[in-house]
C-alpha cells in the first residue's frame, strides 16, 4: 500500500507540473499552428522539394521516455537534420526528471493531454488504448500518405502481422531489429588444443568434454578449480541445456515453454522427453560438469569465471562473449575462447533455438487528438525512406560516418573512441533510437568483433537457428487469463527444475508423473488451449 | 450550544496563528492520504488509465477472486504471515535490546562508534544487501562456507535451501540492515528516564539488572507498545523488493509471498487495477490486526494509539 500511495501522490504532482508545462506551451502554439495559415497560399502553390512534409516549418509533440533511461531531447543532433529535411520539428514533453518510463507514461495518459506523437516501450497495452480509442488507427494513412512503411510491410510480412492489434487493425508501427544471431555456444579452443581433444559433435561428446575439462585441470594450475558449463542467466542456463535433448521452448524468456509443433502450439516441459532432458542434467551437475552456483551467481558469471581462468564452456551472446578474448589476451597467455558448432541433439539435429527478435515492442503511433495526422504519419514514413533509415542506423554523413562506394562506414574516430561504444556515441545524438524504423545489421557488423562474426556466419549459412516462435498478440481477456495461468504453471515448472537440478529430489517415473499430473491441475491444458486460439489467430 | 460556539470562536480569533500552522498539515493529510482513497474503487473496477477512474467499468470482486483462486493462495498467505510473524519475533525485540546495551555503556567515543556502526546498514540499498548476502554465502568461495568448511563442516548452497530462506532474510534484511537504525526512537526514549529514580533505586540497593527491569524497561514499555501496535498494522506488507533479489525457484515454498506472486503474474504491465486489490486486502487485514493490537496494548500496558 505505501509504494501505492507514493505513486498516487506522485502522479499528482506530475499532473500538477504537466498542467503548468501545457500552459506554458499553450502560448506557444498559435505561433507555430499560425503561420502555416497565413502562408497557405504560397505553400499550396509551391512544390515540396526532397523530403519535405510541409512548406513552412510545423511542429509536432511527442512523449518519448523509455527503459527509464532514453528521454526525447530536442537538442538531438540527428532530429535536428531530419527537422532540416522535412521541415517538421518535435518537441518532447516527457519529463527529464522522471526515471520511470511506465509511470511516466501511465501518468501522461491519464493526464489526458496527449501529444500528437506518443513512443511507448510495451506495444500491447498501447494497442488496446488505441482500441479504447486513444490512439489512431493507422491503416489507412498508411495506404495514402507512407510509401516508404507501405513498401516496408509487403516486403517483410512478419513485421506486418506483428504491428496489428489482435483486432487486426494497426496503431503502433514497431521498431525492427536487424540481424538473426542471438547466442551460440562457446568454448575455450586453447584448452581443447592443450588437451588434445575436438569440438565435440554429439551430446556424449559434449558430456566428455566437460568431464575432460573438470578432471584434467586444462588451466594448469594444479588445483582441480575449472567449471566446465557456466551461465550469467541463472536458470536461463539450465533452459540452454534442454534443447540437446530436443525439448524445445526453453530459449524465450517472454514465453518460456511455448512453442509451435506443425502449428499446434506446445510446452517443452510438459512434454515426456523433458523427463530425460532433466534426469541427465541433474546428473551433469552433481557430477559437478555444471557451475555449482549457477543459479546465484548472475550477470557478473562471465566476467569472473572467464577472467579467472577457470570457465570453461558458455552458451552465451555472440559479440559480448567474443570481446573478452581482446579483453584477456593480455591477462591469461594463449586465451582463446572461440564458437563452437552446437553438438548434435540426441535427434541427431545440429540446432540453435535462440534467436534474434525480428520484432521489438518499443515503437510509436499517433493521438487520436492531434491536429496533424498526415503530417505526423508522412514524418513516420520519413524513417523508412532510404535517406532516414540510414540517418537513424549511422547518424550524419561527415559527422558519424563517410560513405564508401556508397556504403556507410563509421569515422575512425568514432569506431575507435575507447570510453564511449559505437551505439552509445549514436544514441547520445539520436541515433539508433528504438521509434519504428528498420534496423540494419551493417551498422553492427562494423564493430563486431571478427571471432563473433565467424561464429554468427556459421551459425547462420549452416542454418542452425531455428524458427523462433512467433510474438502473438492477445486479447484484454486472453491475457488476463493468461497471466493468472501463466504464472501458475511457470511457478511449479521453475520450482521443480531447479529442485530437480539441485538434487533435493529424484527425478523417476514417479516423481515425473507426479509432475504432470500437477500441471494438469495448474491447467495447463486450458493454457494451451488459450495459446493456441491466438497463435492461430496470429498466424491467419 | 451557543455558548460553545462562542467559545469556539474566540479560540479560533485568540489563537488564530497556531490554527494557520495547522492548515499545511490537513492539506497534506487530505491530498496526500484522503484524496487517493477515492482511487481505492479501482479495485472493483477494470481500470483503463485512458478511461480514468469514472469511466473504467465495475467488475466486482473479480480481481480479489483471480488472486484468492490462485492455485498458491494458501502458501501464499502462509509465507506471508509466518514471514511477518518471525520478523516481530525475532527483528521486533533486537533494537530494543541494543538501545538498552547501548544505555548501559559509559565509553562515550566507543558507545557513538559503535552506534554509527550499527546505524550505517540501514543507508546501503537492499540490492547491495542482496549482493552482499548471496556472496556471503556463496557455496564455493563466501566466507561463511569457508569457515563452515574449516570447522569440518560441509559446504552448504544456503539460498537454493528453503529451510534457511527465512532466517537469511530476517537476519540479513531486517536484522543486521535495519536494527541499529531502529533503536533511535527507543534511545530517545530512555532519554527522557529521571536520573533520580536510578539513584533512589540504588540508595534501595537494587543491582544493575535490577535497575533496568524496574526503571529503564517500564520507562519504555509506552514506546514499545506503540512500535508494536504500528508495526503490526503493516503485517502482510513484507518487503518483497527484497525477497525479489533473494528468492529462487527452489525456496519458492517458503519465500513466495502475495506480493512476489502478483509480480510475478505481470504486475510489470500497468494492472494497477489488481495491485490496488492486493494492496486493500493487506490494508483490511493489517487494520484489523493493528485494532485489535491497540486493545491488548491498552489492557496490557495502558498505552495504546488511540
Amino acid at each position: 500500500m505505501g509504494n501505492k500511495k507514493w505513486m498516487k501522490s506522485s502522479a499528482i504532482i506530475m499532473m500538477t507540473v504537466g498542467m503548468l508545462l501545457a500552459g506554458c506551451s499553450n502560448n506557444n502554439a498559435p505561433q507555430n499552428s499560425g503561420s502555416p495559415a497565413n502562408d497557405s497560399k504560397g505553400s499550396d502553390t509551391q512544390p515540396l522539394s526532397g523530403h519535405q512534409i510541409v512548406k513552412d516549418p510545423l511542429e509536432l509533440k511527442i512523449h518519448m521516455h523509455y527503459t527509464d533511461t532514453f528521454i526525447y531531447d530536442d537538442n538531438w543532433p540527428i532530429f535536428k537534420e531530419a527537422e532540416a529535411m522535412t521541415n517538421i520539428k518535435l518537441k518532447g514533453t516527457a519529463s527529464k526528471a522522471s526515471t520511470n518510463s511506465k509511470e511516466l507514461f501511465n501518468t501522461m495518459m491519464a493526464s489526458g493531454k496527449i501529444p500528437d506523437l506518443v513512443h511507448h516501450q510495451i506495444k500491447e497495452q498501447y494497442d488496446s488504448l488505441g482500441i479504447e480509442g486513444a490512439f489512431l488507427e493507422l491503416d489507412g494513412l498508411i495506404e495514402e500518405h507512407a510509401p516508404n512503411i507501405k513498401k516496408f510491410l509487403s516486403e517483410h510480412p512478419d513485421a506486418a502481422k506483428f504491428m496489428k492489434a489482435y483486432n487486426g487493425k494497426t496503431y503502433f508501427l514497431n521498431f525492427t531489429p536487424d540481424g538473426p544471431a542471438a547466442k551460440g555456444w562457446f568454448v575455450r579452443q586453447d584448452w581443447l588444443d592443450k588437451l588434445g581433444l575436438e569440438q565435440p559433435k554429439t551430446v556424449d561428446e559434449l558430456h566428455a568434454l566437460l568431464k575432460a575439462f573438470k578432471e584434467k585441470d586444462p588451466n594448469g594450475n594444479g588445483v582441480n578449480d575449472e567449471i566446465p558449463y557456466f551461465s550469467r542467466t541463472k536458470l536461463d542456463g539450465i533452459y540452454d541445456l534442454l534443447i540437446q535433448w530436443g525439448v524445445r521452448g526453453g530459449a524465450d524468456a517472454a514465453k518460456r515453454g511455448f512453442y509451435a509443433d506443425n502449428g499446434v502450439v506446445k510446452y517443452g516441459m510438459y512434454e515426456p522427453g523433458y523427463k530425460t532432458a532433466i534426469e541427465n542434467i541433474a546428473k551433469w551437475y552433481k557430477e559437478g560438469l555444471i557451475d555449482k552456483e549457477i543459479f546465484t551467481r548472475g550477470a557478473k558469471a562471465r566476467d569472473i569465471l572467464l577472467g579467472d581462468n577457470i570457465g570453461g564452456i558458455t552458451h552465451d551472446w555472440f559479440a559480448s562473449t567474443a570481446n573478452f578474448n581482446d579483453i584477456l589476451a593480455t591477462k591469461i597467455p594463449g586465451f582463446s575462447f572461440g564458437p563452437m558448432t552446437p553438438p548434435a541433439n540426441t535427434e541427431g539435429k545440429v540446432v540453435e533455438e535462440s534467436s534474434r527478435k525480428q520484432t521489438h515492442a518499443s515503437g510509436w503511433g499517433i493521438s487520436a487528438a492531434t491536429k496533424h495526422p498526415v503530417e505526423a504519419i508522412k514524418y513516420m514514413d520519413f524513417w523508412f525512406s532510404e535517406e532516414g533509415r540510414r540517418l537513424m542506423n549511422f547518424g550524419i554523413e561527415g559527422k558519424h560516418y563517410d560513405l564508401v562506394d556508397g556504403k556507410p562506414k563509421f569515422k575512425k574516430s568514432i569506431l575507435e573512441n575507447k570510453e564511449k561504444t559505437v551505439i552509445q556515441q549514436l544514441q547520445e545524438e539520436g541515433g539508433q533510437i528504438e521509434l519504428a524504423f528498420h534496423q540494419d545489421y551493417a551498422y553492427e557488423e562494423q564493430w563486431t568483433n571478427a571471432t563473433a562474426l565467424k561464429g554468427i556466419k556459421e551459425y547462420i549459412d549452416n542454418g542452425f537457428i531455428m524458427e523462433a516462435y512467433p510474438p502473438i498478440s492477445y486479447t484484454d481477456e486472453e491475457r488476463t487469463k493468461f497471466e493468472e495461468l501463466n504464472a501458475g504453471v511457470l511457478t511449479y515448472v521453475e520450482e521443480k527444475l531447479q529442485r530437480w537440478v539441485l538434487g533435493v529430489e529424484p527425478v523417476n517415473d514417479e516423481t515425473f508423473s507426479k509432475y504432470i499430473k500437477e500441471l494438469e491441475d495448474l491447467g495447463i491444458k486450458d493454457l494451451l488451449a488459450l495459446e493456441q486460439v491466438a497463435y492461430d489467430r496470429y498466424m491467419k | 450550544m451557543l455558548l460553545n460556539f462562542k467559545e469556539i470562536k474566540t479560540n479560533l480569533v485568540r489563537d488564530r496563528y497556531l490554527y494557520l500552522l495547522l492548515i499545511p498539515f490537513l492539506a497534506w493529510y487530505i491530498i496526500f492520504a484522503y484524496k487517493p482513497m477515492y482511487g481505492l474503487q479501482i479495485a472493483f473496477k477494470d481500470f483503463s488509465v485512458y478511461k480514468g477512474i469514472e469511466a473504467s467499468p465495475w467488475v466486482g470482486f473479480e480481481h480479489f477472486e483471480s488472486f484468492f483462486k490462485s492455485p498458491y493462495f494458501w502458501r501464499l498467505l502462509k509465507n506471508t504471515v509466518l514471514l511477518s510473524l518471525y520478523q516481530l519475533l525475532f527483528a521486533f525485540p533486537v533494537p530494543i535490546i541494543l538501545a538498552l546495551l547501548f544505555n548501559e555503556l559509559k565509553n562515550g567515543v566507543f558507545k557513538s562508534t559503535v552506534q554509527t556502526f550499527t546505524y550505517l546498514p540501514h543507508f546501503i540499498s537492499v540490492v547491495v544487501v542482496a549482493g552482499i548476502v548471496t556472496n556471503f554465502l556463496a557455496p564455493s568461495n563466501g566466507i561463511i562456507n569457508i569457515l563452515i568448511e574449516m570447522m569440518g563442516g560441509e559446504k552448504q548452497y544456503f539460498l537454493t535451501n528453503p529451510d534457511y530462506f527465512r532466517t537469511i532474510f530476517i537476519g540479513s534484511m531486517d536484522i543486521w540492515k535495519e536494527a541499529g537504525f531502529g533503536t533511535i526512537i527507543y534511545i530517545a526514549a530512555l532519554s527522557g528516564v529521571n536520573p533520580a529514580l536510578y539513584e533512589a533505586a540504588v540508595i534501595d540497593g537494587a543491582n544493575k539488572w535490577k535497575q533496568m527491569w524496574h526503571i529503564t524497561l517500564p520507562a519504555i514499555i509506552p514506546t514499545i507498545a506503540i512500535m508494536l501496535v504500528m508495526k503490526v498494522g503493516s503485517m502482510l506488507e513484507v518487503g518483497y523488493e527484497a525477497i525479489i533479489l533473494l528468492y529462487q525457484p527452489a525456496t519458492y515454498e517458503a519465500a513466495d509471498v502475495i506480493n512476489t506472486y502478483v509480480y510475478r503474474s505481470g504486475l510489470q504491465d500497468a494492472r494497477y487495477d489488481l495491485a490496488t486489490a492486493v494492496g486493500l486486502f493487506n490494508a483490511v487485514v493489517g487494520f484489523i490486526l493493528v485494532v485489535f493490537a491497540n486493545k491488548m496494548s491498552k489492557k496490557l500496558t495502558d498505552t495504546g494509539l488511540w
